[in-house]
């Protein structure tokens, strides 16, 4: 069941209606039908995967917890077996047949036929996320940071709770856990608040993501005819898809979850108006960086341990992250090149520093800070290529194709609306990327644009609300004549 | 008590103004090529309860070559083209059934041409879209419910047109502003659409022959069982067009098992003097011409084979009216 679907729309008023209708004692235990309910909607028999990751990090939990004062070794015993059992089962469905592959390649690059299976396996929605988010609860039992949950249904709640299951944000037991345990009455500010974020959610996924998507799709899928300048538009609109598919489904989850009186964590930031990569991975899935950093970054030594140490645990962690993101060597590249802007960023930060001081630059002038983000935006978009070229390969020949191919003309000619939009559809996108900027840009200075709504007179907030809604159902990609397209993070 | 009733009326205005604008907008954007097909459909809708003896039903190719009033003044015969654009077989059994709600045909008529179409797609199509203009009824509960199945999304558009039609914003033009741009008068026509332009085409000389789909036999069936039920008389036929008709065979077979006729005038082409130079406005469909040549041998059979009312001796009937 897709955000973006009528089943959706039906499904969520039916959910919240019963949950602030029905007494405290079950409502949690609604919450965790409904969950459940929605990840069966893809594949049913993988909801017992989903089940069996809640019973062993729930039991590893326990048990931790339970040995933590007399039997300290035991418990790390319990912590490597939660581990290794969550992560089996993620490599078993989505990195098997991709570390066969690896191994076929190397012993075909010593001469040596090696055959192996190929597994037919469907991956599992959301299986990244939630073991992610249920490896974060037993780390944190571990750690003695938050207690274990002594109830089932509410720890399979924590688990599955349906609006950040498949996309996350992954969220943390100590944010989670203790919202989930208390009863939510109705309360209609939080209720309006998560309309309005589900609204931005909706827009950046249905009017902005799914209409770039068109011509991405286009450009991208025949790189040999689109080459050149069209790619690298392409390119610049992708880093904006992903970014609005992505942030979108975040929205639409933080919204949901409001409107149910749970407040979820912050996923993105206005990461493209970011000054240095750095940042930009501070700001951008703010919940799979953090997880990274807190429970792999930090007890690898962060940067604690010297130089060099500090240098390599970053790249593991790029490395990792891209892993994280999908079975393929495009990934990794993908993750590895963010890790090498960060480090060759940090060895030149003394060049730079010099560099500053010399020509006498003002690192908060507001040119420098443009052309810090430009900067930024380059080689993260660059970056980006791996993630949605079709394939190392195929990346590579794309880049080739926008440095070797000079067709400047394409962009003035007319020839970019035969790309999937025409004019109409590709100006109101433009628009729109602007109104997201505009967005991030108040977001940047601390100001929440819905907020700014809410405290207008009531007519216009009336208005306002009836006019978003319609524009969106408006100038969205949806209904019966497109197929609703699916989140990109869902295949992690 | 203030704050609620005020959040209250919060919700209903808000939600009136959506409502309100997804409706104007669901007309806005509506597929205007659709407006001759729902004028088509009101027009009939606005005939005087058991007028008609005679009525045509089927796509394009019954509404360009059946012409009413050919029929009344050569033979008094009292008819109606109920034709209209795309109709294929399962939509022309939802117009059958629904003259029957307000008319009691002696014999129908239907071209053949998209006999062996059943609409199904979940899809919102032109062809789905004007059978908006067809009132409520048991019949097009089933339609509808072919078309769409269980599909939710295919029901919310048909109902909230602007879900499926909302990317025709891009397309609006000075007709999505008016209520009906069409402004063909059926009245005049008795439903038939008329057009005397003249477009020279080759006819087919090979017709390569194909069985009708268990579906489409299928709605031919639920046709026929009604047409038993009420007492009247169906006469299949099909007119030349450029392209080969692949169902000829299989319809006289039909007609011949289900006791109906059938005419294939690609077989008359001689005896009714069609000329393939002068009688078509385009590939697929007669002028008025055509029409009058194809209304003429219909009107003959129809006045040698059935028994019909001569409305010639009626005063002031519809088909006077009409050529007022």
């Amino acid at each position: 069941m897709l955000f973006n679907s009528i089943d959706f729309l039906i499904f969520l008023p039916i959910v919240v209606l019963i949950y602030f209708l029905i007494p405290d004692k079950i409502k949690s235990l609604w919450l965790l039908i409904a969950s459940y309910y929605f990840y069966m909607c893809w594949n049913a028999k993988y909801a017992l995967l989903l089940l069996f990751s809640t019973v062993i990090t729930y039991a590893s939990g326990l048990l931790i917890e339970r040995f933590k004062r007399k039997y300290v070794r035991y418990k790390k015993y319990i912590l490597i077996f939660s581990l290794a059992a969550n992560l089996a089962l993620l490599f078993y469905f989505k990195y098997i047949n991709f570390a066969f592959d690896i191994l076929r390649s190397v012993f075909e690059g010593m001469h040596i036929q090696l055959n192996v299976p190929k597994f037919d396996i469907v991956l599992p929605v959301g299986i990244s996320f939630y073991i992610f988010q249920a490896l974060g609860y037993t780390i944190d039992v571990y750690r003695d940071e938050i207690y274990a949950e002594k109830n089932f249904l509410k720890y399979a709640l924590f688990v599955s709770f349906f609006p950040q299951l498949v996309a996350g944000p992954i969220e943390r037991s100590k944010n989670l856990l203790c919202q989930l345990a208390t009863p939510k009455k109705f309360k209609f500010e939080e209720a309006r608040e998560g309309l309005l974020l589900m609204l931005w959610g909706f827009f950046l996924k249905i009017v902005l993501a799914d209409r770039i998507a068109i011509f991405v799709d286009t450009v991208y899928g025949d790189y040999t005819t689109y080459a050149g300048y069209y790619l690298i538009l392409a390119t610049v609109l992708f880093a904006f898809q992903i970014y609005c598919d992505f942030a979108g489904y975040s929205t639409i989850a933080i919204g949901v979850a409001k409107i149910l009186g749970i407040t979820l964590m912050e996923n993105f930031k206005s990461p493209y108006l970011s000054t240095s990569v750095a940042e930009f991975w501070r700001n951008w899935h703010i919940s799979l960086t953090s997880w990274f950093k807190d429970y792999l970054y930090i007890p690898l030594g962060g940067s604690r341990k010297g130089k060099f140490r500090k240098y390599l645990n970053k790249m593991i962690v790029f490395l990792l992250s891209g892993l994280w993101h999908g079975a393929s060597m495009s990934f990794v590249v993908w993750g590895g090149v963010n890790g090498l802007y960060q480090v060759v960023g940090e060895m030149l930060q003394p060049l730079r520093d010099k560099f500053v001081s010399i020509f006498h630059l003002h690192r908060d002038s507001i040119g420098h800070k443009l052309v810090s983000m430009l900067g930024t935006f380059v080689l993260v978009d660059i970056s980006w290529i791996f993630f949605r070229a079709n394939g190392f390969l195929n990346a590579v020949a794309i880049i080739k194709s926008m440095v070797l191919i000079k067709n400047p003309w394409v962009l003035f000619d007319g020839s970019i609306y035969n790309c999937g939009l025409d004019s109409k559809n590709f100006w109101l996108m433009i628009v729109c990327i602007g109104i997201l900027l505009f967005a991030d840009f108040c977001k940047l200075r601390h100001i929440e644009i819905r907020n700014v709504i809410v405290k207008q007179d009531y007519w216009f907030r009336w208005c306002f609300i009836a006019f978003a809604v319609v524009a969106i159902l408006l100038f969205g990609k949806w209904g019966p004549l497109f197929a609703e397209a699916n989140f990109i993070y869902f295949q992690f | 008590m203030y704050r609620r009733v005020k959040i209250l009326v919060g919700c209903i205005v808000t939600i009136s103004l959506i409502v309100g604008a997804v409706h104007r907008l669901g007309v806005l954007l509506r597929p205007v090529n659709t407006d001759v097909a729902i004028h088509a459909i009101d027009t009939f809708h606005d005939m005087p309860e058991n007028s008609f003896e005679v009525i045509g039903y089927g796509s394009s190719h019954m509404w360009s070559s059946m012409d009413p009033m050919v029929l009344y003044d050569n033979y008094g015969i009292g008819a109606y083209n109920y034709g209209c654009n795309w109709q294929r077989i399962n939509t022309t059994k939802l117009f059958f059934e629904d003259s029957l709600r307000t008319q009691s045909p002696k014999i129908i008529l239907i071209e053949t041409y998209l006999v062996n179409s059943v609409q199904q797609d979940t899809v919102i199509n032109g062809e789905i879209y004007y059978t908006r203009a067809v009132d409520e009824f048991e019949g097009k509960r089933s339609y509808l419910k072919q078309c769409f199945g269980t599909d939710i999304e295919s029901w919310l558009s048909y109902y909230m047109p602007l879900c499926a039609f909302h990317d025709n914003w891009t397309n609006l033009d000075k007709r999505s502003f008016e209520s009906n741009s069409d402004s063909t008068d059926f009245n005049k026509y008795m439903g038939y659409l008329f057009n005397d332009d003249v477009m020279p085409v080759e006819l087919p000389k090979t017709f390569v022959q194909n069985d009708l789909a268990e579906e489409s036999i299928a709605v031919l069936d639920a046709i026929v069982e009604i047409c038993d039920k009420n007492d009247i008389e169906i006469i299949f036929f099909t007119t030349p067009m450029e392209y080969a008709y692949p169902y000829g065979n299989a319809m006289t077979k039909y007609a011949r098992e289900h006791n109906c006729v059938y005419i294939n005038f690609f077989e008359y082409i001689d005896e009714i003097g069609l000329n393939p130079k002068t009688d078509f406005y385009d590939a697929g469909h007669l002028n008025a011409n055509g029409a009058g040549k194809i209304s003429n041998f219909l009107g003959e059979y129809i006045v040698n084979n059935y028994n019909v009312t001569d409305m010639r001796n009626i005063e002031n009937n519809i088909w006077e009216a009409a050529k007022q």
